[in-house]
């Protein structure tokens, strides 16, 4: 079993500070199930989001929602977040599936703060159950679950970590096939 | 508001207010949630004050309903209310803490507001929606309120309605009160208002849009509508169509709603694509703010297919406005 938990994030900088609430343009999403829903076309490379899609500097919070079963042929078989700004908290992302992220990829300048949010069961090639890229992104998971997710490639079976900016914080990556924890910086830091 | 029911707040101690001002613009429709969780539950009410007849009560719940947030939808419609407030009574033991939030309130329907509607989409004058178009008496189309039995819903058939526009949306609750059942688009394209359009229980089944560009079931732009229980499925499109398309300075609440087997080809939002944008091409009312929000509360989106958020796509939405916060101060 790979059990990585971490615990010692933010305790020298004491806080976190991330783009907030002054949104004049917004999307809530509270007790909402999202699920077998699909992103698919002939065109390659080009598909992501099965459940959800975030971009362009989409404001998105998402309370206590379940993303399950969806599929991209792409990238972020549940959630992609793709140049957005987005808060999850005590949501549940399982047994979703994609080429890149699983059950989420976020890419392109994101933030993303989750907070007692679940990623279980989710397959990809890369980053089955989180794959975190692009330049200048920056997430953080605070008393979050990582477990149980299956990259097929044996890359990153739970978080896959490219770019930009990871603090993990009070959270357990555990029982994935292979890698817990795949870190492959090409600029950013992780902390944890 | 929280009511701890602990010592000294037990047994049957109260009244425990939580009151608004409501300004001269009366009230419509009240939405709220609140958790009642716990055996020996006290009473929850929601009173209503005006010049005429003082404070009465519109809306109680007594008794433990349950683990889960319920929600509380009240239509009131009256241009005399002053003033709203919660009161509740613990029960007869400390099992009985309750809690409000998320407490929305709607104008009433015989509010005129000052709008300039857009050029291209000018409303009638009889589009705007009147007092008679729904009998406020029966709560019964508030499908969520807790108080409609499953025997007290509607037996007259659906109006089918064909080429929807706001006139034939008018009509239709009109002459069916209640339930409107579309086979074709719906153009919002108006700031309706939220309690008329909340007092509806839209249903939109096996519609489908042929060729590109179509607009899906729903159009909604530069609007303020407030649904509750809407069914869209198998709405489909090859162009930029889905079940519901949110555009411009819209603010919409979903409540209930199941979207399931939409499908826009190889395009975005398989069910939902709200486009928050800032932009010369969307006009805005005069009075109203630059805001774009749409929520979905109890939402169900199930076996959606799109090129791109199979489900939802949240799009182009400004963040001029954005500012930085401390979200977290950790130990």
């Amino acid at each position: 079993m790979c059990y990585l938990k971490f615990s010692t994030a933010f305790k020298k900088s004491k806080r976190l500070t991330l783009y907030g609430t002054s949104f004049q343009v917004s999307a809530t999403m509270v007790n909402c199930t999202i699920s077998e829903n699909r992103a698919v076309s002939t065109k390659p490379n080009t598909l992501y989001g099965g459940g959800i899609l975030a971009t362009n500097g989409a404001n998105l919070t998402m309370l206590d929602c379940n993303v399950r079963r969806n599929f991209a042929t792409n990238e972020g078989g549940g959630l992609a977040f793709v140049g957005a700004h987005v808060h999850m908290e005590r949501c549940l992302v399982t047994e979703n599936h994609a080429l890149y992220g699983g059950g989420l990829i976020v890419d392109s300048s994101s933030d993303l703060s989750c907070v007692e949010t679940s990623f279980i069961s989710n397959e990809a090639d890369r980053g089955a159950g989180i794959y975190l890229g692009g330049s200048s992104t920056m997430s953080s998971f605070v008393r979050c679950t990582i477990a149980f997710n299956r990259a097929s490639k044996g890359s990153g079976d739970g978080l896959y970590i490219t770019y930009g900016t990871v603090y993990l914080n009070s959270s357990s990556v555990y029982n994935n096939t292979g890698s817990g924890a795949y870190f492959t910086l090409r600029s950013g830091a992780a902390y944890g | 508001m929280y009511v701890e029911a602990s010592t000294p707040n037990n047994p049957n101690v109260g009244p425990f207010d939580l009151e608004t001002s409501l300004g001269s613009n009366g009230i419509g429709s009240v939405f709220f949630w609140y958790n009642m969780y716990g055996q020996s539950m006290g009473t929850l009410a929601l009173q209503i004050y005006s010049n005429v007849s003082g404070w009465g009560e519109h809306w109680s719940k007594s008794g433990d309903q349950g683990e889960d947030w319920q929600m509380g939808a009240v239509d009131i419609d009256s241009m005399e209310a002053l003033k709203l407030k919660f009161v509740f009574f613990t029960g007869s033991s400390y099992t009985s803490d309750v809690a409000i939030d998320d407490i929305n309130i709607t104008r009433p329907t015989t509010f005129a507001p000052s709008i300039t509607p857009s050029p291209s989409n000018t409303p009638s004058p009889t589009c705007m929606p009147s007092k008679t178009s729904a009998p406020s008496q029966d709560p019964t189309y508030l499908p969520t309120t807790a108080t409609s039995a499953p025997s007290q819903e509607p037996t007259y058939a659906p109006t089918t309605v064909m080429a929807f526009t706001i006139s034939q949306f008018q009509n239709a609750l009109e002459e069916n009160g209640k339930t409107i059942s579309v086979s074709s688009d719906i153009l919002l394209s108006v700031p309706l208002m939220m309690s008329n359009v909340t007092a509806v229980r839209i249903i939109v089944n096996n519609f489908e849009v042929s060729g590109g560009g179509g607009a899906g079931c729903f159009y909604i732009v530069d609007s303020e509508v407030w649904i509750s229980d809407l069914v869209v499925t198998n709405c489909s499109s090859l162009g930029y169509g889905r079940g519901l398309t949110i555009y411009g300075y819209s603010q919409v609440s979903l409540l209930g709603c199941i979207f399931s087997h939409n499908e826009v080809n190889t395009d975005v939002g398989g069910a939902i694509y709200f486009e928050g944008i800032e932009s010369a091409n969307y006009y805005t009312p005069p009075g109203k703010s630059s805001i774009s929000k749409i929520t979905l509360r109890n939402c169900t989106l199930t076996q959606n297919s799109g090129g791109y958020g199979g489900a939802i796509s949240f799009n182009y939405m400004v963040s001029d406005y954005i500012d930085t916060f401390t979200v977290y101060v950790l130990p």
